[in-house]
C-alpha cells in the first residue's frame, strides 16, 4: 500500500525534480496503484467504454496475438528440433522446457507439436487435469492422455504398450500441476522418471516447467538426471514486448500519440521525442510486468485512452504498482504464497495437507493473501498467485529464501 | 610546570571536545548498527554478513575514538601517560580482570569469527540463536523467547556449538524411535518422504534417515532424519513439522520418542 510517507517522498521529489528543470516526460508521470485495488480483465474491459470495442476486444485476455518473432523462442525451436532428428536418427532423447510464466512455454511446445506433425509424426500433448499421489494415479492420466487402453494400470504395462505403438513425440505441458508437495508424490515422480528411461527409444518425451517448479521437482525426482537438454526459456525483452503489444495494436488500424503532459500538444510520430517516450514507456512496463505478455497487455489497456481524434488513441502514463511489504507478511502465510508460487495453483484441501493446518484456517490464509491483491480464485476453488503482481512477489519470496 | 598541565587536561574545552567525540562515536555507532538492522530485514539472505560486521566496526569506532581522544584532545604529557598506564595496569590485573578477560575474547571471537550475529549456537548450557555480540557479551534469544547473555570469557572457555556458522540453511536433525518389529526400510523411506514434504525443508539440500539398534529390554529401533532447513530461524517449526508428518504416517504416535537435536 502506499505509504503517506512514500506519496510525500514522490511529490517532494517530483517538485525537486522540476526545480532543478529535469524534463519530466510525460510517461513517467507514474499512477500509483494497489494490489487490492487492481481491476479484474473483465472489469477492465468494462471500464473502457470509451475506447472503439473492436480495440478492446483486441486486448481481451483470452485473444491471441500475432505472430511476434521472439529470439529465443526460436532458438529454442531450433534446439527441439535438432533433438527431433538426433531422437529419430536412433538416440534416446528427453528434453525439458523450463521458464517462468510468460516465457511461452505453451507456445513453444504448441509450435513444436505443429513442426512435428509436419513431419508425419504423431504428438500429443498432456496437459495434467489432477495432482497425482501415486504411481497409479499418474499411470491413469497418462493412459487417458495418450489415448492408451483403458485396462492399463501398471507401468510395465503402459511401458509394454508405448514401446510396441508406433513412435510418438509426448509433449507433458507444465508438469508441475501433477506433483504437489504431498506425500506419494516422489513416487509418482519415480514413476514418470522410470518411463521416461524405459521408453525413451520409442518415444520423443518434451517436459515443461515453470523455473522454480522444476528444481523441486528435480530435488524430488532427480529429473534432470534422464534428460538430454534442459532447454531454459525466458520472457521477452522490452523491444519484443514493445513488438508484441504494437502489433496487437495495429490490427485496430489507429494510431497511436503520447500525451505531451499539461497545455501540451500530444508526441506525434515520427519525432524523437515521440520514440524517446515510447522506449522509457516500454522499459517501465517491462519492469512492471516482468516481461509477461499478458500482464504487459493488461497494463497497456490501463495505459490508452481515447483521443480528440477519431483515428487515434492516446498513450498516457505507464501505472505504477504499489505492494505492501512482502517481508512483514507472518511465516505462514508466505509460505504459502512461496507453495503457490512453485506449485502454480492449489486447492484448500492441498494447503490444508501440505502446511498442515485445518481447512478452515487454511481458507482463512488464502482469503487474506486475496484480499490483498497477492492471490486470486478461480470458479474451481483454486488459488493461484495474482500474475499482475507475480514479477514483485518472487524476488520479495526469494530474499526471504523460501524460494530457490 | 608539570602540574599545570595535568590540570590542562580537565580543562572545559577539553571536556566539550571529549563530550562531542564520546557523542559522535555513539551516534556512528548507533547509525550504522541501526542500518544494518535494516539492510538485514530488507535482505535476509545476506543478513549474518551484515550484522557481523557490527561489532567490528563497533570495535574500531571505540578503539579510534580512544586514541583521538588521548592523542588527539588530551595529549597528556609522556610521563603522565606512562604513570596512567602502569596505574591502569595494576588496577586491571587487580580489580577488572574479569572484564579484562571477556574484552580480550571479545576481540578474539571478533577477529577468529567462530559465531556471528544469526547463527544459531550453543554456549554456557544455552542454545539459541546470537542476536548481539560485543566486547563484554554475547547474547543468546533462546526458543523461550527469552534473552540469555554469556559472558566472552565462558564462551571462549567451554566448547561452542554452531550450527549453521552463517549460512541461513542449518541441518536439523529429528529423532524417534519405534518400539517393537518394525519394517525399516519402509519407515527410513516414509520418513524421508515426510521430511521432503515438510514446506520448511531445503529441498536442494540431501535428506538422510540414519537407523540404529537401540534394543535392550525391548526391541526398538531409533531413526534419525537429517534435513537442511530453509532459514535457521525456523528450525523448531520445522523439526515440529516433520515429526507430525512422520506420526501421521510412519506409526502409532504412543511407539515414537521424538528428541530433535
Amino acid at each position: 500500500m502506499p505509504s503517506r510517507k512514500s506519496r510525500h517522498f514522490n511529490a517532494l521529489w517530483s517538485r525537486v525534480r522540476g526545480l532543478v528543470g529535469a524534463e519530466v516526460t510525460p510517461v513517467s508521470e507514474d499512477v500509483a496503484l494497489e494490489a487490492a485495488a487492481l481491476p479484474s480483465y473483465e472489469e477492465l474491459q468494462t471500464g473502457c467504454a470509451e475506447l472503439p470495442a473492436q480495440y478492446a476486444d483486441l486486448f481481451l485476455r483470452e485473444r491471441s496475438g500475432p505472430e511476434v518473432s521472439i529470439k529465443l523462442q526460436q532458438s529454442n525451436l531450433k534446439t527441439l528440433d535438432d533433438a527431433l532428428l538426433a531422437w529419430l536418427g536412433g538416440m534416446p532423447t528427453t528434453l525439458a522446457l523450463i521458464g517462468p510464466s510468460g516465457s511461452g512455454l505453451g507456445s513453444t511446445l504448441a509450435a513444436f507439436a505443429t513442426d512435428v506433425e509436419s513431419r508425419g509424426l504423431r504428438a500429443t500433448t498432456v496437459v495434467p487435469q489432477a495432482r497425482v499421489d501415486s504411481a497409479a494415479a499418474l499411470i491413469a492420466q497418462l493412459v487417458d492422455a495418450l489415448s492408451l487402453p483403458p485396462a492399463i494400470a501398471s507401468l510395465d504395462e503402459l511401458v509394454d504398450e508405448l514401446v510396441r505403438d508406433q513412435q510418438r513425440v509426448v509433449l507433458i505441458e507444465d508438469a508441475q500441476r501433477w506433483f504437489v508437495r504431498r506425500m506419494g508424490v516422489r513416487a509418482a515422480l519415480a514413476t514418470l522418471v522410470e518411463l521416461i528411461l524405459r521408453t525413451r527409444r520409442r518415444c520423443l518425451w518434451v517436459v515443461s516447467a515453470g523455473s522454480l517448479a522444476w528444481s523441486r521437482l528435480d530435488a524430488l525426482g532427480g529429473l534432470s538426471s534422464v534428460m538430454s537438454e534442459v532447454i531454459e526459456c525466458e520472457t521477452p525483452d522490452a523491444d519484443e514486448l514493445r513488438a508484441i503489444v504494437l502489433t496487437r495494436h495495429s490490427l485496430s488500424g489507429l494510431e497511436l500519440h503520447v500525451a505531451g503532459g499539461p497545455d501540451k500538444p500530444p508526441l506525434l510520430p515520427p519525432t524523437p521525442e515521440y520514440e524517446k517516450a515510447l522506449a522509457e514507456y516500454f522499459s517501465k512496463l517491462h519492469t512492471l510486468c516482468g516481461g509477461h505478455p499478458t500482464t504487459a497487455i493488461y497494463y497497456w489497456r490501463m495505459s490508452v485512452e481515447a483521443s480528440e481524434s477519431d483515428q487515434a488513441l492516446m498513450l498516457t502514463r505507464c501505472p505504477r504498482l504499489v505492494l505492501g511489504d512482502i517481508g512483514s507478511i507472518a511465516t505462514l502465510p508466505r509460505l504459502i504464497l512461496a507453495e503457490l508460487s512453485v506449485h502454480g495453483g492449489l486447492v484448500i484441501d492441498y494447503v490444508a495437507d501440505i502446511f498442515p493446518v485445518s481447512t478452515d484456517e487454511a481458507r482463512q490464509y488464502l482469503e487474506r493473501l486475496r484480499r490483498s491483491g497477492l492471490v486470486e480464485r478461480d470458479d474451481d476453488g483454486e488459488y493461484t498467485l495474482n500474475p499482475l503482481v507475480g514479477p514483485h512477489v518472487y524476488p520479495a519470496l526469494s530474499r526471504a529464501h523460501l524460494l530457490y | 610546570m608539570p602540574d599545570e598541565k595535568i590540570l590542562e587536561l580537565f580543562s572545559v574545552a577539553n571536556a566539550l571536545s571529549l563530550s562531542a567525540l564520546l557523542v559522535a562515536t555513539l551516534l556512528s555507532v548507533t547509525i550504522y548498527r541501526r542500518l544494518a538492522d535494516f539492510v538485514a530485514r530488507k535482505l535476509p539472505k545476506w543478513r549474518f554478513q551484515i550484522l557481523g560486521s557490527v561489532p567490528i566496526l563497533r570495535l574500531i569506532a571505540w578503539l579510534l575514538a580512544t586514541l583521538i581522544a588521548v592523542f588527539g584532545v588530551l595529549k597528556p604529557p609522556q610521563e603522565s601517560l606512562i604513570a596512567v598506564a602502569a596505574s591502569l595496569g595494576l588496577a586491571l590485573g587487580l580489580a577488572i580482570q574479569d572484564i579484562v578477560k571477556n574484552v580480550l575474547a571479545g576481540i578474539v571471537m571478533i577477529f577468529q569469527r567462530p559465531l556471528t550475529v544469526g547463527d544459531m549456537v550453543s554456549a554456557g548450557g544455552h542454545y539459541g540463536e546470537v542476536v548481539g555480540m560485543d566486547l563484554m557479551a554475547i547474547r543468546l534469544r533462546t526458543f523461550d523467547d527469552s534473552i540469555v547473555t554469556i559472558p566472552n570469557a565462558l564462551a571462549c572457555q567451554e566448547a561452542l556449538l554452531n550450527s549453521n556458522s552463517g549460512s541461513v540453511h542449518e541441518l536439523v536433525k529429528v529423532e524417534f524411535t519405534v518400539l517393537g518389529d518394525v519394517d525399516v526400510a519402509q519407515v527410513t523411506r516414509l520418513a524421508s518422504e515426510a521430511a521432503a514434504c515438510s514446506p520448511y525443508v531445503f529441498l536442494k539440500s540431501p535428506i538422510f534417515v540414519i537407523v540404529e539398534d537401540r534394543t535392550e529390554r525391548r526391541r526398538a529401533t531409533r531413526f534419525t532424519v537429517k534435513a537442511y532447513v530453509i532459514d535457521v530461524r525456523l528450525e523448531r517449526a520445522m523439526a515440529t513439522d516433520v515429526f507430525t508428518r512422520i506420526t501421521r504416517t510412519v506409526a502409532l504416535p504412543d511407539t515414537l520418542v521424538m528428541d530433535v537435536a
